[in-house]
């Protein structure tokens, strides 16, 4: 018996879901290398910022792996692949706290952002949200099993979210550093 | 096999929601019509049955073996058969060929399922404690491999079953074993009946289980029925006729057992009132079922509780239960049944939880289903339901057990608990498919709760295989180089020093005529090394000489005498050495069985207490400690973790287990942060809307 996506059909969307996200993620790239803006305005974050930010991404890159990964491979995610997914999980949950401090827009700024950078920062800041609460609700003796169930796939696609907000956010911010936006 | 709970639990959270109403009302319709159609596999055709709830009374004639009516007034009477009698308005042909009779038979069509308790071959005389088995369950002997006859089986093994249908093919020799005597008295006591009383017994009614034990260890198979039933009183036994008698002569005739009677039960038209059940009761089945702590024969049994179930009131038989083929459910998980799904309906599984899309009743009994809130699903991949509910909560150290036919419970004799084999539990043990312990390797194996026993024996080496003697073979071999008469644990390292030995060792003669209550402490502690080394000296030196023996009687072989985990060889210089593990194999390793009893409570199950029962350092789980008991006197033994025998990936484990120990204070830093975060986003929110209302307005101005 195993916890097994075929039941949710969630392994099946995968493959699609990262062909789209390619293919638009590319459109993307495409459209911002040919429309280049020169802006000389744009705040600049420091090191620690930045640092943060990449940890943060470091984070769902393993996360995103091992997860998916495990899914592809196998149906399910155990034994080293769990624990490695739990421990950047860990990392994922105190650095997104950072990322929405320091990378959501507030007030007058708004204006002077990317829209790009702007919608994906709020799509990835609410989807590590739901991740990171589907996960700590199971780990609390609120959730029977069906719950748990519902719970993990609520978190399997809020993941899914996250990673493809954290692909356009990141890099909506490099397009932004090196000049394109 | 697919997963059932999750596949279940599966529909309730499938995105497809169109499907659930199809799917549960599919369920529903084929539940309806399996409660319509739940007739038996095998049908009651042939006989009238009474049909009532209330049972029926059993006022009954008495039939003996060669059908005539038993007439208890008459002069040698003849003990009642329960085949004839039973048999004249039951299908006994076919209930003879149910789970508890079938083993022995080669055409059996029971699925021999998951490995279960063995019978264990125990002889005293050799030291010999070997798992048998006609099921072929892995980690057992097959009895006719060892030479050991239909008959021999019965007269060992048949105290604690109601029975044994044999074919009437003639007993065969293992292949190369022209030393083996076949032992058959089948001619002198018969086959071992069926005694349907034995399992429908009224507890209470008179009926003796233990007389049925006891008469058929005096090899009076045929009288063991009345004699039980308390109908008869039985005095004399088969077991004083040699091999050869003459049964036809006086002589034999006279010495045949002799029966008695009880006038006063039969009523004045001969019938007899047969109190009997139609559902087993739990006793009939304790008495061949019992496992308890080896600590209960000192007194501790009030210590522990009984099976949930049992105390609310379910019985055995209402889930072990069967129809008229007496094909019994087991009642675990994949049972390959002839009643098909009525055995998964009865599972633990069955019952607690359902089986999408099958025509299973869920919820037998009142059989609530169960929450296990906050337990992470992936459990259900990796346990199975016994694993947290069942047997004796796990401890550092896993204890031994007695059970019933292991160390023949039921039988009144002074007991310590620590008699020999000794049979450990629980230890959890991840299993195949099948139910059969596998290794951890293979991570679909689920952890199942198991009972195990290390083997002890005398064997060969053939083919690079160890391979067990018939014990009777190896007691004719060993029993003169040992010297042993009746146990060889007692009588093996059995010193007594000459008196020029205590002279030599307390420097005069005075002192070593002393009796040993007068010896002062130093002299006791010289004599108790003396004798020690001794011990260690004979014991050796009988162990070579049995070990040498066996080689001389089978050429061309290398003996071995294994036990507590090891084998023990005789080398080319003459001494005793240990067998490598190469050439040892799978042969001295411990015969591992599922247990499912007792169930606990769920405030009993294991992870009440939170995540770090198992997956903390040191948890029994995987830590666990089982000591092997060695059946030389001496003889050290390797100390064994859970662990090892789940061939589980130690390193991994203790990672987990170091990832959960700061698991608490994780939960509560997370949930700190995530109300924080979810505060951030919120402010960056108002600010953004604030600033969006400011703008817009300043714009309109």
């Amino acid at each position: 018996m195993k916890l097994n996506v075929e039941n949710f059909a969630f392994d099946k969307l995968l493959i699609p879901t990262a062909m789209v996200t390619g293919i638009v993620f590319l459109l993307t790239v495409l459209v911002v290398l040919s429309s280049k803006k020169h802006r000389t305005d744009r705040y600049e974050r420091n090191w620690f910022t930045r640092s943060l930010y990449l940890l943060f991404i470091g984070c769902i890159s393993v996360l995103a792996a091992t997860s998916f990964g495990s899914i592809l491979q196998q149906g399910h995610m155990e034994h080293y692949a769990l624990m490695a997914h739990t421990t950047a999980a860990g990392g994922f949950v105190f650095l997104t706290l950072a990322v929405a401090i320091f990378f959501l827009p507030r007030g007058t700024a708004t204006k002077e952002i990317w829209r790009m950078e702007t919608c994906s920062v709020w799509v990835l800041i609410a989807g590590a949200m739901v991740t990171t609460a589907t996960m700590l609700v199971s780990m609390l003796p609120l959730l029977d099993t069906t719950g748990l169930l519902q719970a993990v796939q609520i978190h399997r696609y809020a993941g899914l979210v996250t990673a493809i907000a954290a692909i356009f956010h990141a890099f909506s911010l490099i397009a932004g550093r090196l000049g394109y936006r | 096999m697919t997963s059932r709970i999750l596949k279940n639990l599966a529909l309730d959270v499938a995105f497809n929601s169109v499907r659930v109403p199809l799917v549960a009302l599919a369920t529903l319709l084929a539940a309806g019509l399996s409660l319509g159609t739940a007739t038996p596999v095998v049908a009651q055709s042939k006989y009238a049955t009474s049909d009532s709830m209330s049972g029926y009374v059993h006022i009954i004639d008495l039939y003996d073996e060669s059908n005539n009516r038993i007439d208890p007034a008459a002069e040698n009477a003849k003990p009642y058969s329960p085949e004839k009698t039973c048999g004249r308005c039951h299908d006994f042909k076919t209930i003879a060929h149910g789970w508890h009779f079938n083993a022995a038979l080669p055409t059996a069509s029971s699925d021999p399922g998951r490995p279960g308790m063995p019978m264990i071959w125990s002889d005293p005389r050799t030291g010999t404690h070997l798992p048998l088995s006609y099921r072929g369950w892995k980690g057992t002997h097959k009895p006719k491999e060892l030479g050991l006859s239909n008959w021999q089986m019965a007269a060992k093994f048949g105290g604690y079953v109601p029975g044994m249908t044999v074919d009437s093919q003639p007993e065969s020799k293992p292949a190369d074993g022209d030393a083996v005597k076949i032992v058959d008295r089948t001619r002198i006591t018969g086959a071992l009946p069926i005694d349907c009383m034995l399992c429908h017994f009224r507890p209470g009614s008179g009926y003796s289980p233990f007389t049925w034990t006891e008469q058929v260890q005096e090899q009076n198979f045929a009288y063991a029925p009345t004699a039980a039933l308390g109908l008869a009183v039985v005095t004399g036994n088969l077991r004083r006729l040699k091999d050869d008698v003459d049964l036809s002569t006086d002589e034999a005739k006279e010495q045949l057992p002799k029966l008695q009677y009880e006038t006063s039960r039969f009523r004045s038209d001969g019938k007899v009132f047969v109190d009997l059940i139609r559902k087993p009761s739990n006793e009939s089945c304790y008495y061949c079922h019992t496992s308890v702590p080896s600590d209960s024969p000192k007194g501790n049994r009030w210590m522990h509780d009984d099976d949930v179930h049992l105390r609310a009131g379910i019985a055995c038989a209402d889930c072990h239960r069967n129809g008229l083929d007496h094909e019994t459910i087991r009642g675990f998980e994949s049972e390959k049944h002839p009643s098909g799904t009525i055995a998964g309906s009865l599972s633990c599984q069955g019952c607690h939880m359902g089986d999408a899309g099958s025509t299973q009743i869920v919820g037998r009994l009142g059989a609530p289903r169960p929450e296990h809130k906050g337990l992470p699903p992936l459990h259900f991949d990796k346990l199975s339901c016994t694993a947290c509910h069942s047997g004796p909560t796990l401890d550092k150290e896993v204890g031994r057990q007695i059970n019933s036919a292991a160390h023949q419970l039921g039988a009144h004799f002074k007991r310590t608990g620590d008699e020999l084999p000794a049979i450990f539990g629980n230890v959890m043990l991840p299993v195949d498919e099948a139910g059969a312990a596998i290794s951890q390797a293979d991570s679909t194996g689920k952890y199942t709760p198991h009972r195990l026993t290390w083997p002890s024996f005398w064997g060969v080496i053939r083919g690079g295989k160890v391979e067990p003697l018939n014990p009777e073979q190896a007691f004719e071999l060993v029993r003169k180089p040992l010297k042993i008469r009746k146990d060889f644990v007692e009588e093996i390292g059995e010193v007594k020093l000459t008196l020029s030995q205590r002279k030599q060792i307390l420097g005069d003669d005075k002192a070593a005529r002393l009796k040993p209550e007068e010896l002062d402490s130093k002299q006791k502690k010289l004599i108790e090394e003396a004798e020690a080394a001794e011990r260690k000296k004979q014991i050796d030196e009988r162990m070579l000489a049995a070990l040498k023996e066996i080689e001389a009687a089978i050429p061309g072989s290398q003996a071995v005498f294994v036990s507590g985990g090891s084998g023990t060889i005789r080398n080319a210089e003459n001494q005793l050495t240990q067998l490598s593990q190469d050439k040892l194999g799978d042969a001295a390793a411990p015969y591992a069985w599922p247990s499912a009893h007792m169930v606990r409570p769920a405030q009993q199950s294991l992870g009440i207490n939170g995540c770090n029962e198992c997956h903390g350092q040191n948890s029994p789980f995987f830590y666990a400690s089982l000591k092997p008991v060695g059946i030389v006197p001496g003889q050290e033994t390797t100390e064994v973790v859970a662990h090892e025998l789940q061939h589980a990936d130690i390193q991994r484990l203790a990672q987990w287990s170091q990832m959960f120990e700061g698991r608490s204070a994780f939960k509560i830093a997370s949930l700190i942060t995530l109300a924080m975060t979810g505060l951030v986003v919120v402010a960056s929110m108002a600010v953004n809307l604030s600033s969006y209302w400011r703008g817009s307005a300043k714009s309109r101005s």
